[in-house]
Parts: structure tokens; sequence; C-alpha cells
């Protein structure tokens, strides 16, 4: 993952945060390349940097494990947005051993509209997940929905991106 | 500054693109420029043209000083720092500035307050050199002179969307500290083409601007970068007259 400048751009509330990767003239093919998966990161880094390398090292794991007192966050790579694209966590659901994530965003450059000067930028959202998970075998899911506004503006014709990994918790 | 004659650098990666560039000699997808100041090169301005979706993105890197930073570059050329000046030469007329109302080419890219859908200040600078008032909407952090800037490389970047095609005219500026402007430095005209989603017609412009693409477009922006201490100062300044006039009005 490109090593991301570090970015004080973030949407907060209570229960998730979205930071944007920033298109890097330096190396303008690293946004696009940046794999859209979803991690489970313990204490997860608050700066960009810190989280791509975060990022990074969990998609090299082959088995992520994380002991059962660990402060664990679900972080989910979204798709490349414009620059007026906004991201909400519409839900974070849990069932039983499965945890699910609900991300609508927008496309702005699917609602005919005129914008000579934008750029590119990957929202990165990061999810808490409740404490006191028991020893045993997890999954976590990630659907990213685009909207035509948000929040309750009509589906756009885009298909969903779905992004699926697993986790263990031990003793 | 002086503007000189750049050097054209071609990417050549497919028969249709040789066949592209057979059939519009002028034009490239990628383009250097050397950017030279009173016979000496300061800097050289390269710009490329992405892939389907990815826009155009470049910059302007200083080869003066040792190691080499725009500082440098910009006090070779006794001016302080740089910035980009862009306008939209033709579009389909559906952007909207910031009050919502629908533009004419030509005009300046952003114009003042920025458009409906994103902020911009109120310098007629590409990048953003003010920060946005607190609670302003539709901010893109990523659009600052700072974010795009580094020791030795001012980038320049863009991804346009639109249903229709946009075509745009960009120099490189060199601006005083207060962000106005001192001098107009190379150029290049590009357009970015809806029906491929991509930026075509890429190709070296070395004159100034014009009138109409410069002087009758910029009305409606600030000509400085507001300081807090010309704030302060014109506060004691009015001030000090006043307590002036009184003690001299006093003295019987």
């Amino acid at each position: 993952m490109d090593p991301a400048r570090p970015s004080g751009a973030t949407q907060d509330n209570e229960t998730f945060t979205v930071l944007r990767l920033p298109f890097s003239a330096s190396r303008p093919n690293a946004l696009w390349e940046t794999p859209e998966v979803v991690r489970i990161i313990a204490n997860a880094p608050t700066t960009l940097e810190a989280l791509s390398a975060a990022l990074t090292a969990a998609s090299a794991e082959s088995a992520a494990q994380f002991h059962e007192t660990a402060a664990l966050s679900a972080v989910s790579v979204g798709p490349v947005l414009d620059s007026p694209d906004k991201v909400r966590l519409r839900d974070f659901a849990r069932s039983d051993r499965r945890f699910d994530l609900r991300i609508d965003y927008t496309r702005i450059r699917m609602m005919d509209v005129t914008l000579p000067r934008s750029l590119p930028w990957r929202p990165i959202l990061v999810a808490p997940i409740p404490a006191g998970l028991t020893p045993g075998r997890y999954e976590v899911g990630a659907v990213w929905r685009a909207l035509s506004a948000i929040p309750d503006g009509p589906p756009l014709p885009v298909a969903d991106l779905r992004e699926a990994a697993h986790f263990e918790i031990v003793s | 500054m002086s503007r000189k004659t750049g050097i054209f650098g071609l990417c050549l990666a497919a028969p249709v693109a040789i066949a592209m560039l057979v059939a519009s000699a002028t034009y490239a997808w990628a383009l250097t420029i050397d950017v030279t100041c009173g016979g000496e090169t300061v800097g050289t301005v390269t710009v490329n043209a992405l892939g389907a979706g990815k826009g155009i993105s470049g910059g302007f890197t200083s080869t003066t000083g040792d190691p080499p930073t725009l500082a440098a570059a910009a006090a070779a050329c006794d001016e302080t720092q740089f910035n980009w000046y862009q306008i939209v030469t033709s579009d389909n007329g559906k952007a909207k500035n910031a009050a919502g109302m629908f533009l004419t080419a030509p005009y300046v890219d952003p114009p003042p307050g920025g458009y409906s859908d994103q902020w911009a200040d109120n310098l007629p600078w590409y990048y953003d050199m003010t920060n946005p008032p607190e609670g302003a909407m539709n901010v893109d952090p990523d659009l600052s002179l700072s974010a795009n800037t580094t020791a030795d490389t001012l980038s320049f970047s863009d991804n346009p969307m639109s249903s229709g095609n946009i075509t745009f005219t960009t120099w490189l500026v060199s601006l005083n500290a207060n962000g106005s402007l001192q001098s107009f430095d190379v150029g290049f005209t590009w357009q970015y083409n809806t029906g491929t989603n991509t930026v075509t017609m890429l190709s070296e412009y070395l004159e100034g601007p014009t009138d109409g693409q410069y002087q009758d477009l910029i009305g409606g922006f600030a000509s400085t970068v507001p300081e807090p201490a010309t704030w302060v100062l014109m506060i004691f300044g009015f001030a000090g007259m006043f307590v002036l006039r009184r003690g001299v009005g006093g003295i019987a």
C-alpha cells in the first residue's frame, strides 16, 4: 500500500472514522493499485501512514490471531472516489461470530456534475469492534454501496464492492 | 522570467497511440518543459496524461540549489513561491460556482469561492493558499498548496468530471510572499475527453495569457492572501492617529 501522507482529514463520529488516502503525483498509479480489502487490526493507528503500514502487514499475514483482550478495529479500504464524494457507515452488525459492515458512498462522477478541478482519493473506514470476544474463529465482511446522496439517496447502478476476511481470538 | 522552448517527451506505447500521434503531431501524452530565468534553467515542468479515469499529473521540479529546492528556484528568479493558474477555455456550460450559478467559459479554475460542490479560496490560483472558514462545506484538504509542495517539487494533478469535453490552459506562476502575481512561467493546454474519460491533446503553451485569459477573468478574486499582521498594524495605526489628534486638540 502506498505510504500515504499523514493527513488530518477525517470524518469522525462515535462509531467510525474515515481517513482519506490521497492521490500522490510522485506515485500516480499507487492509489488505483491499493488493494480493496477488509482487515482486523489491533490498536488501530490514527494516522494514515501508520494505518497504511498496519494494513500492509495485516494483508501479508496468513492467519490473523489476536488475544481476547486486544482492542480491535475492522478496517476497510473503499473504492477510488472524487474530491466531493462522501462516505458513511450505515450499519455495523454482529451475528454470532460474524461482523458485517455496510458502508455507503457517493459517486458524484455519475451525477452529471461538471467539476473541472478534482483529485481522486480512497476512503479507509475504521470501525471499533466491541470488546469481550470469546476465543474462536470469526468472519468479517464489508459491503460498499454507491448512493446518489448520503444518507438516503437512491442506489446508483454500480456493483457493490464486497470484502471478506476471517480472524481468530485466542486465550 | 523567460519562457523558453521546451522539450517534448513522447510516450509511444501502442500502434494506436502512434497513429494518433501522426494524426495530431503537436499533441503528446507526456510533456517536459524547461523553466528558465535569466537564461539559466531553474527547473522543469513535466506533466503526463494518465490512463482512463485517472486524469493528468506531474509538476514543477527545481534543479536549482544543492540539493535542489523550490525556494532556491524562486530566489534565483527573485520570486517567493509557485502555484498554478488554470483556466477552462471551453466546456459544456454545466459547471456551477459557489452560488450555484452556471459558469460561462473562459473562466478561472476554480472560480472565487470554488464550485457548488467544492470549496476554494478567493485567490485565482489552482491550489488553495488560505484556510477555509469554520464550517465551510466540501473542503478537499488535498487541494491546498501545502499538500502539493515538497522541498523541490510543486505537483500538478487534476481528474476532471463532466458529461462534455473540457479544455484547459494551465500555467506555472511565480508569486510574491503575499500571494500576488509576480510573473507567468511556462504553460500547457490539454483536454478532458468525456467519451474516453481520458486526458488528450496535451501540448506546450509558452505564451503568457492574453487579457481574455487573465486580466478580464480575475475581477472577482482577491489579489493577495490576507495578512493578520497587516490588519493589526492598520488598527493600531488608526488608533494612534486618533489619540494624536485628541492630544493636539487638548493642548490649550
